[in-house]
């Protein structure tokens, strides 16, 4: 079952990809090139994983936010404001980001997510 | 010794993931004497050296982040500079918007470049005094006037020095004095 998160529509365009949950620059590591970034803010570090990255998710920050502004320089869709993204993608997920709708829909997930 | 592992720490987390020529001339410092100290902190596990997006370079780890923000606090008592960054901060945070939206505006082609460079321009004259009164306790913080006006100046003639991430664009050097600002107060991003 299909389900989809809800964010603010920061940088847009679709991209769809494997979900990375990244809590700082110790996991940089295992991000690979197309992964979804998914994380909770970002920082002048983050922004080689920009350059990596098929979409952007982010749990914090607006329209007007630095993370959708690096985005929008990468051409890559970004939703953020994406309330506990985090903890509800699991890493590895496939996911698809809408950055015009500000949706994340999520292709299958496990059962005890609703 | 602690106030060059201050610098070059700091240097780190404000470039975010860059090669030791440029973590050095960050503050302007000898080329091979911060090289050495990067492997010194490799050594404490507070940088790598990663080989990433097509290009190798040092980032601070989360040990790093820790050390740096305890040096950064350190820093702040011994030049008791804590309420004139405070201050400042404050300042910065109302002028913070501005810039955002105006960089927003250009990337969604919602405002010519004339009228975002205006907008960049009063903002610029706002924060200048600021960063000097900032300076005179913490002169690490001096530059931000100078790079920011560099990049309005290339702006007329090449508008992607607003907000381009390849080169010290408008947006990349006031992101850069965002995290400077929080990361001397030990603030956590929002």
């Amino acid at each position: 079952m299909a389900v989809t998160l809800n964010g603010t529509a920061a940088s847009a365009g679709t991209a769809h990809g494997t979900a990375r949950i990244i809590n700082g620059p110790d996991d940089f590591g295992r991000f690979q090139l197309g992964d979804v970034l998914v994380c909770r803010t970002t920082d002048p570090a983050w922004t080689p994983l920009f350059g990596m990255a098929a979409a952007v998710v982010t749990e914090s920050g607006g329209m007007l936010s630095h993370a959708a502004i690096v985005a929008r320089e990468f051409g890559i869709p970004a939703v953020v404001g994406v309330r506990d993204a985090m903890t509800l993608l699991a890493d590895g997920t496939s996911v698809t980001i809408n950055g015009s709708l500000g949706t994340v829909t999520v292709a299958a997930v496990a059962e005890s997510a609703e | 010794m602690t106030g060059d592992l201050l610098l070059t720490l700091h240097a780190v987390r404000l470039l975010g993931f860059a090669d030791a020529h440029a973590i050095a001339d960050r503050f302007s410092r000898d080329h091979s004497l911060v090289e050495s100290e990067l492997i010194d902190a490799g050594v404490l596990g507070f940088v790598s050296h990663t080989s990433f997006a097509g290009s190798s370079g040092w980032s601070l780890s989360s040990a790093g982040r820790v050390e740096n923000e305890r040096l950064l606090a350190a820093e702040l008592d011994r030049e008791d500079a804590r309420s004139v960054v405070m201050g400042v901060h404050n300042e910065f945070v109302d002028l913070n918007p501005t810039v955002v939206s105006a960089c927003s505006a250009i990337q969604l082609q919602q405002v010519r470049g004339m009228a975002a460079s205006g907008i960049l321009e009063e903002v610029l004259a706002s924060w200048s005094p600021l960063e000097e009164r900032l300076a005179g306790s913490l002169p690490r913080f001096a530059g931000y006037s100078r790079r920011l006006m560099d990049a309005l100046e290339r702006a007329r003639r090449d508008s992607a020095w607003f907000t381009a991430t390849d080169r010290d664009s408008f947006h990349r050097a006031w992101f850069e004095l965002h995290e400077d600002l929080i990361a001397t107060l030990g603030i956590q991003r929002g």
